[in-house]
This record gives C-alpha cells, structure tokens and sequence, in this order.
C-alpha cells in the first residue's frame, strides 16, 4: 500500500484488467495433482498459481508439539524464488510465517481434531507464481487438499480479498491495485455458518468502506465455494 | 422427532458441510447440528432407513479390535515393539506374559501380520500373535479401498491367488505382502484394482484382464 494515488486503476466502473469492481479473477481448481500425498490441490487464481498438499494425520515429531486432546494443523506457505519477478530468496521470512500461522488457525476451526489425538496433519503451500492476493488462494487450495486426503472437516474454508482503489471498494485486487491502491482486506469464511476465520487488513478504509469491503468480500468468497463444491462433486464422477 | 427427509440421493458425491438432511440419524462420517445432518467428508452417500452416511474414498487408517494388519517392526524395546502400520498410532506388541505360545523372535525390519486385541484410550493398537512373513513383497494400497481388493466374500482376493498361485496377506491397514513367482501380475492387478475402486463389475473385468496377462 503505497497509497500511490496518483495512478489511474479504475475509470468509468473498468479496472486495468477490465474486470468490472465487483468481478472475480478467472479461477482454475483441480484435485489430486500429486502423488506421493494423501490429498493434493491445484488452484489458479488469475496470475496466481498455487499447489497444495496434504500429509497425514501422522505422528508428530518432535513429541513435546503433541496434543494428547487434539490434531494439530501445520501450515506451511511457501513462495517459489521465482513467483515473484524480482528473485525471492528462500526460506521462511516474517510474511510467510505469519500467512502459515493465521492459515493455520482458520483451518483448525473446521478440521475435527479430536478425531486424532498427537498427531499432526500437515499442510504444505507452496505458491509458483503470485500476483496478488496468493494468502487467499493458497488458504482456498489448501482447504480443498484436505477435502482430497479424506481429513473429516465440518465445513470448507474459502477465502477472498476486497479492497480499495482511487477510492473505490472493488473486489480480489490484481497485482498493480494491490501495489498502488489503498487498502486490501483478505477475508476466508466457512460457507455453512458464515463465520469469520481469517481477517486481515492493509491500508486505511472508514468504518463504512471497511464494512462495505467485508461484506464484498464474503460475497466473493461464496462465488468462489460455490467453484469448490463443482471441483468436489466433479473430482469423484471424472473417474466413474 | 419430525419426519425424516433427505437432500442427497444415494450414492451421489458429497463434500464437507454439505447438508444431508433433517431428522435423520447419522452414520459415519456424518455429524449433527441444531437437528441437521452434515457431511464430515468427500464420499459417497449412503442411505439406509433412516440413517445417513458417508463412505469415504481417501484416509488414514485407524485400527479397530478385530482388523487384521500387515506392517514392518522398527523398533525393539525388547518386551515391547513397534510396528509402522502405516497408521497416525503405531502398532504395539507385547511378548511375555503369554506363556504358553512361542515366542517370534522379530527384529526391526521384519514384515509381520498380526491382530489388533484392543485399542487403548491412546489409540495406539495392541497386537497379538504376529505371523513372520519371510521374503516377497509389501505394496501399499489406500486403506478405504481394501474392502474392494478382497471383494464380496473374498472373491476377488482369491481369484488373484488362485490365478497367479501367490500367497498374498491383505492388512485392513493398506499394506499388502505377495510372495510367489508371478508377484508382479499380483501386484499389477492390485493396483488395477486400487484405481477403479469404485467401478461396477469389477471382479469379472479383473479375472479377464488376469487371464492376459498370465498368457503373455
């Protein structure tokens, strides 16, 4: 958020990409893309590409992470050197810690941990290319990986972005919006009960622009499920 | 209680979360909340009477007293070891206070097949009498689909032995040890079978596909 107002990002209700500011970015999902894991996923979002697996429930190791009650859920996002334009270099930096932590958390709330006491199941993101609103895709992605390992979930976890433009709500921002805009609101809910799981805000938006992004993105969010539920139900009578 | 009504048909696709019905009762796989029943899972609906559940097409395998598991001892803590059997919860067996059956001696490495006696509130499996398996091969086959590699009755599992004359172990874990001269026809049409799990007819297109092979 450089707050860059200068730059022109919507004119008479188009953006750059000419997406009207309620539309979503073209979305490819794909199920069982990997082999070796339990359940794998493949999502495209726009310009993000982002694959996801799935490993366990498994024993947990070291053992004092255990939960003698509950699974534990292991997030780990991760960006490709090359997904960005300038080299990212690799490992673990305070973003992707921080996307791996708050992903962690909103998943947890759906997956029944109970079901698998001091074991863990591991999740692992790894982003190709990012353009944008790659936390979203990869926390979509991962959700859809553990529907494909057979994890038991009470419910899916989908996430969208909306943001603010040349003082414009719009919804999932592209790469330059993110870049030159004024705010971005990443949002993931669980569908069924519409509740809040993920919640992050950059930028400065008044309590109605926020409350307007919000509610943007929740709607987007339920575009992007209703994607989810045809990946699924597809997935298992491709086969058939 | 109201009258029970569906809002799935049987053996369509379900997701996590999807709604199955109200007033009904629930199955595996299958939770409830505020008189809903829910999907916990990707499988296929399955309705019977009253009753709503899930068949899952993918997941761990948990031990349930009774099942019978192929898996590879690594580690040996004398009295007590533990076996991979591909599960969250390793197997464990306890030698000694049986004093009347003789002992296997087992190493780390070893592939056995025991029994599962009982499962602990820590979830990890007892087994007894562990069976030695020398030689052959283990493969490893996803545990939701083990049902359909022994088929209705074992038929399917004997058609396989009987047609390549292999001695095969099927673990209700997943894992699966074949020994024999054609164990690589075994192993072809087990993993045939694994990837049109959910076929009709399956057992008559096996026996064909067996009787190629072991021709060629």
């Amino acid at each position: 958020m450089s707050g860059n107002t200068d730059m022109k990002l919507i004119k008479n209700g188009v953006r750059l990409d000419g997406r009207k500011p309620e539309e979503l970015r073209e979305i490819k999902m794909e199920l069982g893309v990997l082999k070796r894991p339990q359940g794998s996923a493949y999502v495209e979002w726009g310009k993000n590409k982002v694959i996801a697996a799935v490993y366990g429930p498994r024993e947990l190791h070291p053992k004092f992470m255990q939960n003698p009650t509950k699974a534990v859920v292991r997030y780990t996002y991760n960006m490709a050197p090359f997904s960005v334009d300038d080299r990212k270099r690799p490992g673990p930096d305070r973003r992707s810690v921080e996307i791996s932590k708050i992903s962690s958390e909103a998943l947890t709330a759906v997956v029944e941990t109970e079901d698998y006491p001091n074991t863990v199941i591991d999740v692992f993101v790894e982003v190709l290319q990012a353009d944008a609103g790659t936390r979203c895709a990869a926390l979509t992605c991962a959700s859809l990986a553990l529907a494909d390992a057979g994890v038991p979930m009470k419910d899916m976890v989908v996430a969208c972005a909306a943001g603010k433009i040349n003082d414009h709500i719009v919804l999932d921002l592209g790469k330059e919006e993110d870049n030159f805009g004024q705010a971005d609101v990443p949002v993931a809910i669980t569908p069924l009960s519409k509740d809040i799981v993920l919640l992050q805000m950059d930028g400065k938006l008044t309590r109605d622009e926020y409350s307007k992004a919000l509610n943007l993105a929740v709607d987007g969010a339920m575009q992007v499920y209703e994607m989810m539920k045809k990946t699924l139900i597809g997935s298992l009578n491709r086969k058939e | 209680m109201g009258k029970a009504q569906f809002n799935v048909e049987e053996r369509s696709v379900s997701y996590p979360g999807q709604l199955l019905g109200e007033n009904v009762r629930k199955g595996e796989n299958v939770y409830i909340k505020d008189g809903k029943a829910y999907s916990l899972m990707r499988g296929l609906v399955n309705i019977r009477d009253e009753t709503v559940s899930v068949i899952p097409v993918r997941g761990a395998y948990i031990a349930k007293p009774g099942d019978f598991v192929t898996g590879i001892v690594s580690d040996d803590f004398g009295k007590v070891k533990l076996v991979d059997i591909h599960s969250p919860y390793p197997g464990v067996i306890r030698g000694g206070d049986d004093k009347h059956r003789k002992e296997v001696e087992l190493s780390p490495g070893d592939i056995v097949n025991a029994k599962v006696v009982s499962v602990g509130e820590t979830k990890e499996p007892q087994l007894a009498s562990p069976w030695k398996l020398e030689g052959g091969v283990v493969i490893e086959v996803d545990p939701k689909k083990i049902p359909r590699v022994i088929g209705k009755k074992k038929s399917m599992i004997n058609m396989i032995k009987e047609k390549t004359g292999c001695r095969i172990m099927v673990g209700q874990n997943g894992l699966i040890w074949i020994n024999g001269d054609k164990t690589d026809i075994a192993v072809k049409t087990i993993k045939t079978i694994e990837e049109q799990a959910h076929t009709p007819g399956l057992t008559d297109r096996v026996g064909a596909m067996l009787d190629e092979m072991i021709k060629n």
